[in-house]
């Protein structure tokens, strides 16, 4: 279920924008990754697809911190990994980590620098 | 508050908020200390008894989260209370209210209730005599162990020095590419972690509950925002674990784990043991 | 006698009473409760706002709270909403009731 609690909805849909834009850029990034190491990309090419990320990213985090939407749109995003979780379960029968017992549901910040 | 004799026969419309379960015959009375200073006393068949207190047959609920920390704090008073005038308490879960039916009263069905799980309650006590539960969270901190997996691992050391001196849009390809290597190796380091530390921990215990991860939120950030000062911190493991009370070895088994660099340990207890009940 | 503890011994704080008594401990049987095990209690909002304000000492004296982990339960509590009090009997006693 997806956690609407009073950030989210004080900053209306702002919030809900920024995590979908996140999970884009996210998505983005992988894909670019892929066609860097297929070596499919011009230098150049590389180059100006990096950068754009990079300004992409800046873009998000500047947003986040000047309407303090950190947390609100971590919980988003928190909240449809539980509901995507939720659909994977009943799909499978199983729960998202099979890892074991120990290690269940530890939540791994998407798209956070380590 | 008037209080209620040990031996009132509650109208059905009445509930009995139960508190825990512990051994011992007769009534008696502990007094006001229960939710909204509620009279508490006993209520008991043969030689168990359930630690109560009257109320009107419906739950404790409320938006107000001072008047829940109130109740909550309360429950776990009596239950404090009631473990030191009877010993070993099995300890209900918070808003256990029994109710009565029609033509029987609520300390009828108490009774009824513990008759038929008489048993297992003593089986219980039994076993918990002298133990209590201790919560056991290790957690890490994220920067500081991302920072010792990439200084030793080579792979990883060399895709950090690759990043340097190259142009911002490569820079920032060859950033996230290495960001999103070492969190599958943080992923994987955490995990041998917790079980690593499990195993020293479920040596020299007598029992141990897993629960569920917590996030760690000691700033106003989210701990995704580290940039941004949040808590770096995570939870690798959540344990209750039952032990005899005054054991020194869980400590031992902690001061060791917590020698691990960027790892810390946090422990409560002792707990009446809410874990070991089953529930 | 003073049990060993561990260098790193926390006061309880009020997130880890409520992870045991709102999901731990003994449960009634359906039949004969009045507050079904699962019904949600406390809503997330609610929870985070207890969080990390208040400690409690090792033998539930409340004293000064201070700042241990704040700890966000999980996410499937919600809120409900106060009743009014009600009943002739219990008058005198701050009963909250809910509206369905």
């Amino acid at each position: 279920m997806i956690n609407i609690d009073e950030d989210n909805l004080k900053n209306g849909v702002l919030g809900l924008v920024l995590a979908v834009v996140e999970i884009l850029r996210d998505a983005l990034q992988n894909q670019a990754t892929r066609r860097i190491e297929s070596g499919s990309l011009t230098d150049e090419e590389v180059e100006r697809l990096g950068a754009a990320l990079a300004d992409l990213d800046l873009a998000i985090e500047g947003i986040k911190r000047e309407q303090g939407l950190e947390q609100a749109v971590q919980s988003v995003r928190d909240g449809l990994d539980d509901l995507v979780n939720d659909v994977v379960q009943r799909i499978t029968g199983s729960s998202e980590s099979s890892r074991g017992p120990l290690v269940a549901d530890r939540r791994e910040p998407v798209g956070a620098n380590p | 508050m008037t209080a209620e004799p040990a031996n009132a026969t509650a109208a059905y419309e009445n509930g009995l908020y139960v508190y825990c379960v512990t051994r011992g015959d007769g009534n008696r009375l502990l007094g006001p200390i229960g939710l909204d200073g509620q009279v508490v006393y006993t209520v008991g068949s043969g030689n168990i008894r359930a630690v109560v207190h009257t109320c009107q047959a419906e739950p404790y609920q409320s938006q107000d989260p001072q008047a829940v920390q109130g109740w909550v704090v309360a429950h776990q008073n009596v239950m404090l209370a009631a473990a030191e005038a009877f010993g070993t308490v099995l300890p209900m879960a918070f808003d256990m209210i029994v109710r009565g039916s029609p033509g029987a009263g609520a300390v009828a069905a108490l009774r009824d209730w513990l008759d038929e799980r008489r048993d297992r309650f003593t089986r219980l006590l039994d076993r918990l005599a002298g133990k209590a539960e201790y919560g056991v969270q290790v957690l890490w901190d994220r920067q500081v162990i991302a920072a010792w997996l990439v200084e030793g691992d080579d792979e990883l050391h060399k895709m950090q020095n690759e990043a340097q001196g190259k142009p911002k849009g490569l820079a920032h390809l060859l950033q996230q590419k290495l960001a999103k290597t070492v969190r599958a190796a943080m992923e994987k380091q955490a995990d041998l972690f917790a079980e690593d530390f499990y195993a020293r921990i479920r040596r020299c215990v007598e029992d141990v509950r897993v629960d569920k991860l917590k996030k760690v939120d000691g700033g106003k950030a989210h701990p995704a925002a580290i940039h941004c000062g949040g808590d770096p911190r995570q939870m690798l493991l959540n344990l209750s674990c039952l032990m005899q009370e005054g054991s020194g070895d869980l400590g031992r088994v902690l001061d060791d784990i917590q020698r691990n660099k960027g790892i810390s340990v946090r422990f409560t207890g002792p707990w009446p043991p809410y874990s070991f009940v089953g529930g | 006698m003073q049990p060993e503890l561990p260098k790193a011994y926390h006061r309880a704080t009020l997130v880890d009473l409520l992870d045991r008594v709102l999901d731990k401990g003994l449960f009634l049987r359906a039949d004969l409760v009045i507050s079904l095990a699962g019904i949600p209690l406390i809503g997330a909002t609610l929870s985070l706002a207890v969080a990390g304000t208040q400690t409690m000492l090792k033998y539930g004296v409340l004293s000064d709270w201070d700042e241990a982990i704040r700890a966000v339960p999980p996410q499937q509590r919600q809120l409900l909403r106060e009743r009014h009090p009600s009943g002739p009997l219990m008058a005198s006693q701050a009963k909250l009731a809910t509206t369905a």
